[in-house]
């Protein structure tokens, strides 16, 4: 192992690039570069291109054959730097063994996390195989893949077979797998940052393990953004043992491009106090569009995208060709919208995160933002969208949407923020996705479970599993590892004897197993997804009226939110302003309107917490107020108003209000660590003050502050009930309140639904038959309770916990926050909501309500009825 | 409903991959239930006396019904059995629902003291379930069928089931007092018209397994419910895998009118409403 190398950009002829780093020894790096094939060299040169340095150090890496990770901001050509050394290889195979050797046999696999990005990959790598006159089939292959092609691709492969991490899971839980993969050279994992922190990654970690073990050769090559820590990534290609790494990974590490040009909109409207429309800016947003080129306007979600979309139209005075794009829209739809995009005939498009990922969008020359930035490394390749070159700043634009944000907005751009890197780390593998796994193996044939407990270990998030839990996995597929053995007639593996060494091999007790563990593969569940579909009313005249039932499908939503309407009700979708007429078997049947105030989808709040870096300099700048003049006027304004009404708080103190307010009591944190965290603090402060007999009622968490309210005055805590508030907000709360709040959490119950979902338990679909997502809730719930009392040791609750601790409850950093603001709580004892406060208090009604307040709602609504 | 059509339903659901439900209605969504407490202590259990038709009832947590008149306890959809028919399809639920089931309805029965109970039908998730039900959990529910009188209703999940278990099993039936006529089936609408119609009667049904929306300071609390009309009481579903099916769905249509009552089981307490306190999804 060596220190990282810096290379000098300057050895070709492309433009300044930024500094290219290598870790790790690097066999042979620029003199010694294999020379290029001929028809690549004279490709190259056709252009004006030369080789840049990080594309030549993949080749050199491929040549030592080590599994690499190529590190690179937006437009260094990562992906075809990843694809080149499998271009050169595949040509000189050619030259040297003659035009059949690589006949219909898989050569490169390359994964991505969307089907989108794949079929835009196939795309980009036609041309220059084209040009170069390369005789190299490449072919996608996603869910949209007719059924007939698929087939084929299982017979005759293409060289390049581009595809996603769920459909490398079905490909080597197929029969076929072992002869299909027998000449596989190099997988591709493009987006890997992306990947890893989700169970799709960990699905494809042990599919890559797998693809190991059937191909020992086989060289992973991982394309990814900047991250906090390259090495852990790079190790996730590299097969373990013992929770070691077997073999060293090559890193090639491109740096920099220009920084972007960030600032934060300053708007002559008023930003609003609270709420997430962004709507005060609207005619600047306008204006915005109006003077570039193509704008991409991002928000973090799907109502807010809709509404932003329907407001830009509403003031679109020259009909500036404005698009909308999302993952609910109709895949032809969103097809469209990016065929017009690269062509350039766009001028916006309001987007979520489906576009955060490296699709090739043209020209853009703007990046909005909407919102606040909450994370760095989703900003950055966000605005890494702007101005798809290396040698222009890309240009973007925050546009906060509340006064909270704006002073999110302000503390990032001071903070030169953007720079940073806040990836999450990778997750350590699900115990669901393993269950999947194994009964995926099986669908590929007999396994001896030493084996396969070889392979799983190998793959890095999984590179400590004991062998007692994989054991209890095992268990888990084959009958449901319950304690209570009543299911083994139904088992879904059976143990087999090896024959020739004596061994115990499981096997799948029936082919139906395969087919419903194909139709059930994947680790995103979302809720059942209704189809949009538009019709109109048809008859009339004297004839009844009578509602046509075909007609176009718009997109899908979730069942859920068709559910909330009523037949009449108007919602916005696909940019458009629908009514909702009736549901019919998996449609919801709507027709146009002509009502200009549509019932918007409630927001759900933004998906994103804020991270803890930008969180403590929000602190700061709010405590600070030699800072403030820097600030719109008006927010100047709110704060100087809170600091005569209320307290501004130190850097390091924790301000806590209580006021009156319509006969209950509130009290307001402002802890700023994010909507996780505190909501999970809102679950267990609300249980802590239900002891201490406070009678709580409810509670609401934004990702700055966390409010309380209920019947009795909370200021007098201390004074009627004993409870200071350092009592209250002791560190211990995170032992027994946390287990007890957990068992009952709507949230830990969604959770388990997911694992349970994943896991085989819950199917979403049987063959044969339709089971709504509606169904799986009833189940779930139940069944998480049986369990919760029977079993709570089983793997599928272990499963859920993990999940819950790392990823929805913040738990550790609760912690951190709560040892922080130990001996440093300020209390405001206010008669009426302060400036701060009222944001918070705007929220109110949003939140579910919880526990045993249930029943008090319940008499208190018997009451008010005179009963 | 008469024998045929239930016999028509039953070959139309035996097309259906056993453990599987038609839609309605089992095309439900959760209740939030306590669990069984394991040492219970007498002094918790909450019970709901009130009055019915002019009749004295006591409703439980649980969702069983008490008759004092007749010391009857009236159960509705057990669905016994439920997770060893998901078993069956390989999907592999926890096999504790029966026996938490038994264990609720013992609870009960120590507590009413009854002299007769009757499961109003869908006692268990299919004709199977008995043959599939653990050795020990038979045994369990041999014992309660054999401490006092038993009768098991048929219904469209379980309209054979064959003896082992004790008791008896039959369509429907009636209990008549000297006040009322009580009719028991398990599908609302069920029962047959009273001989004189000057007589007084009183469905009580299962099979919908009823769950109101109840708005409380502009939040909504889902939950199950006993539904009150001048005609009958549809009672909630009891199993421990049967969840609820929202008074707005079109299946109460027929059976709701403005002077239906409600009988909500909260967590820890029951409480009587008008039936219009029960809102649709998210309407305001």
């Amino acid at each position: 192992m060596t220190q990282p190398i810096d290379t000098d950009p300057d050895d070709s002829k492309a433009p300044t690039l930024g500094r290219l780093e290598t870790r790790f020894a690097l066999p042979s790096m620029g003199d010694r570069t294999p020379p290029l094939p001929v028809v690549v060299e004279r490709w190259l040169k056709g252009r004006g291109w030369s080789l840049r340095p990080h594309q030549r150090a993949m080749l050199s890496a491929q040549d030592a054959g080590q599994p690499t990770l190529l590190i690179a901001p937006t437009g260094a050509g990562k992906t075809l730097s990843g694809f080149l050394p499998s271009l050169i290889e595949l040509e000189e195979d050619r030259r040297k063994g003659g035009p059949e050797v690589w006949q219909d046999r898989l050569h490169t696999l390359y994964i991505s996390p969307l089907k989108a990005l794949a079929v835009d990959v196939a795309r980009n790598l036609e041309m220059p195989i084209a040009e170069m006159g390369l005789d190299i089939t490449v072919e996608t292959r996603t869910g949209d893949t007719p059924a007939h092609k698929r087939q084929r691709q299982k017979q005759r492969p293409p060289n390049f077979l581009l595809t996603t991490p769920e459909q490398l899971a079905l490909l080597l839980a197929s029969r076929e797998a072992e002869t299909l993969f027998a000449s596989l050279r190099t997988i591709i994992l493009d987006e890997l940052h992306a990947l890893v922190t989700s169970k799709r990654g960990e699905l494809l970690s042990l599919g890559l393990s797998r693809l190991r073990a059937l191909v020992p050769d086989v060289r992973p090559v991982g394309l990814s953004a900047t991250v906090t820590d390259p090495l852990e990534l790079a190790h996730w290609l590299v097969p373990h043992a013992e929770g070691k790494p077997l073999n060293e990974p090559q890193i090639i590490q491109l740096k920099g491009g220009m920084s972007p040009n960030i600032e934060v909109l300053e708007s002559e409207e008023t930003i609003p106090w609270a709420g997430h429309s962004a709507r005060y800016a609207l005619p600047d947003l306008y204006a915005l569009i109006k003077a570039h080129r193509t704008t991409l306007l991002f928000v973090n979600t799907r109502s807010q995208a809709e509404f932003l979309f329907q407001s830009l139209w509403t003031i679109n005075e020259d009909t500036l060709p404005i698009a909308l794009h999302h993952g609910s829209l109709d895949v032809g739809q969103r097809r469209k919208v990016e065929a017009a995009m690269t062509a350039g005939s766009l001028r916006a498009v309001v987007c979520t995160s489906t576009l955060d990922l490296g699709i090739d969008w043209g020209d853009v020359d703007l990046v909005i933002n909407v919102g606040a930035p909450k994370g760095a490394s989703r900003l950055a390749q966000r605005i890494g969208r702007a101005n798809h070159r290396l040698d222009e700043p890309s240009k973007a634009i925050l546009v906060p949407s509340n006064c909270f944000e704006l002073l999110e907005c302000r503390a990032a751009l001071d903070a030169n923020y953007i720079g940073d890197q806040d990836t999450p780390p990778v997750r350590k593998g699900g115990l669901d996705v393993l269950a999947q796994h194994i009964l995926g193996r099986a669908c590929a044939g007999p396994f001896d479970p030493l084996d396969l407990y070889r392979e799983v270990t190998a793959a890095y998030p999984y590179r400590q599993l004991p062998w007692e839990l994989f054991e209890q996995a095992i268990d888990f597929v084959a009958t449901g590892g319950y304690a209570m053995r009543v299911y083994e007639q139904f088992a879904k593996l059976k143990p087999l004897k090896d024959k020739e060494t004596g061994r115990t091999l499981w096997r799948l007790s029936h082919p139906k197993r395969a087919q419903q563990y194909r139709l059930n593969i994947g680790t995103i569940v979302e809720d059942a997804m209704i189809k949009v579909r538009l019709t109109s009313w048809k008859g009339g005249s004297g004839e009844p009226k009578r509602l046509g039932r075909s007609g176009r499908v718009l997109g899908e939503v979730e069942e859920g939110f068709i559910e909330g309407l009523s037949p009449g009700d108007s919602f916005l979708f696909a940019g458009q302003v629908l009514r909702f007429e009736r549901l019919e078997e998996n449609s919801a049947l709507v027709t146009r309107t002509q009502h200009r105030e549509p019932k918007v989808p409630a927001y759900n709040g933004g998906k994103f917490p804020l991270s803890t870096y930008l969180a403590s300099r929000v602190r700061a700048m709010l405590a600070d107020p030699e800072s403030w003049p820097r600030l719109p006027g008006q927010v100047r304004h709110w704060l100087q108003l809170q600091k005569e009404r209320s307290i501004i708080p130190a850097a390091d103190e924790m301000l806590i209000e209580t006021f009156p307010r319509a006969g209950k009591y509130y009290l307001t944190l402002y802890a700023f660590e994010g909507r996780l965290a505190l909501q999970t603090l809102g679950m267990l402060l609300t249980r802590r003050l239900e002891r201490a007999g406070a009678r709580p009622l409810g509670f609401v968490a934004s990702d700055y502050a966390l409010m309380v309210w209920g019947l009795r005055d909370l200021s007098k805590l201390e004074a009627d009930l004993g409870w200071s508030f350092d009592q209250l907000f002791d560190e211990d709360m995170l032992g027994d309140d946390l287990e007890s709040w957990l068992a009952e959490s709507a949230m830990l119950k969604r959770t388990f639904r997911n694992c349970a979902v994943i896991s085989g338990m819950i199917e979403r679909r049987h063959p044969g038959l339709e089971k709504s997502g509606r169904q799986i809730t009833m189940s779930s719930d139940l069944i998480y309770n049986v369990l919760k009392d029977h079993e709570p040791d089983h793997l599928l609750l272990k499963a859920t916990w993990d999940d819950a601790a790392s990823g929805l409850l913040d738990i550790a950093r609760l912690g951190a926050m709560l040892r922080r603001i130990k001996g440093r709580i300020v209390h405001a004892a206010l008669e009426e909501p302060s400036p701060l406060a009222i944001p918070v208090l705007l929220e109110i009604g949003r939140e579910p309500v919880y526990g045993e307040a249930e029943d008090e709602l319940l008499l208190e609504a018997a009451e008010q009825m005179g009963l | 409903m008469g024998w045929q059509k239930r016999l028509q339903q039953c070959s139309l659901s035996s097309r259906l991959p056993e453990g599987f439900e038609e839609q309605s209605p089992d095309g439900e969504t959760p209740v939030p239930t306590d669990p069984v407490p394991a040492d219970p202590n007498p002094a918790d259990y909450v019970d709901f006396a009130f009055s019915h038709a002019g009749e004295s009832f006591v409703a439980s947590l649980s969702g069983a019904l008490y008759w004092p008149e007749q010391k009857t306890l009236l159960v509705a959809d057990l669905h016994l059995e439920k997770g060893s028919a998901f078993a069956r399809l390989g999907q592999f639920l926890p096999p504790y629902d029966s026996q938490r089931t038994l264990d609720q309805l013992a609870l009960d029965i120590a507590h009413f003291k009854p002299q007769k109970v009757i499961c109003l039908g869908d006692s268990f998730h299919d004709v199977d379930g008995p043959k599939r039900m653990a050795t020990s959990i038979a045994e369990r529910l041999h014992a309660l069928t054999a401490a006092q009188e038993w009768i098991w209703l048929t219904g469209n999940h379980d309209p054979v089931l064959s003896d082992p278990l004790g008791g008896v099993a039959i369509d429907a039936m009636t209990l008549a007092s000297s006040t009322i006529r009580l009719s028991l089936c398990h599908e609302p609408g069920g029962s047959q018209t009273p001989d004189s119609p000057s007589e007084k009667q009183l469905e009580i049904c299962g099979h919908l397994h009823p769950a109101a929306r109840i708005p409380a300071r502009g939040r909504t609390l889902r939950c199950k419910c006993f539904v009150l009309t001048d005609e009958r009481i549809i009672m909630p579903a009891y199993g421990s895998y049967t969840g609820g099916l929202e008074l707005d769905d079109e299946a109460f249509g027929p059976f709701l009118s403005r002077d239906s009552k409600l009988l909500v089981i909260g967590r820890k307490t029951l409480a009587m409403h008008d039936a219009s306190i029960s809102v649709p999804r998210r309407r305001r």
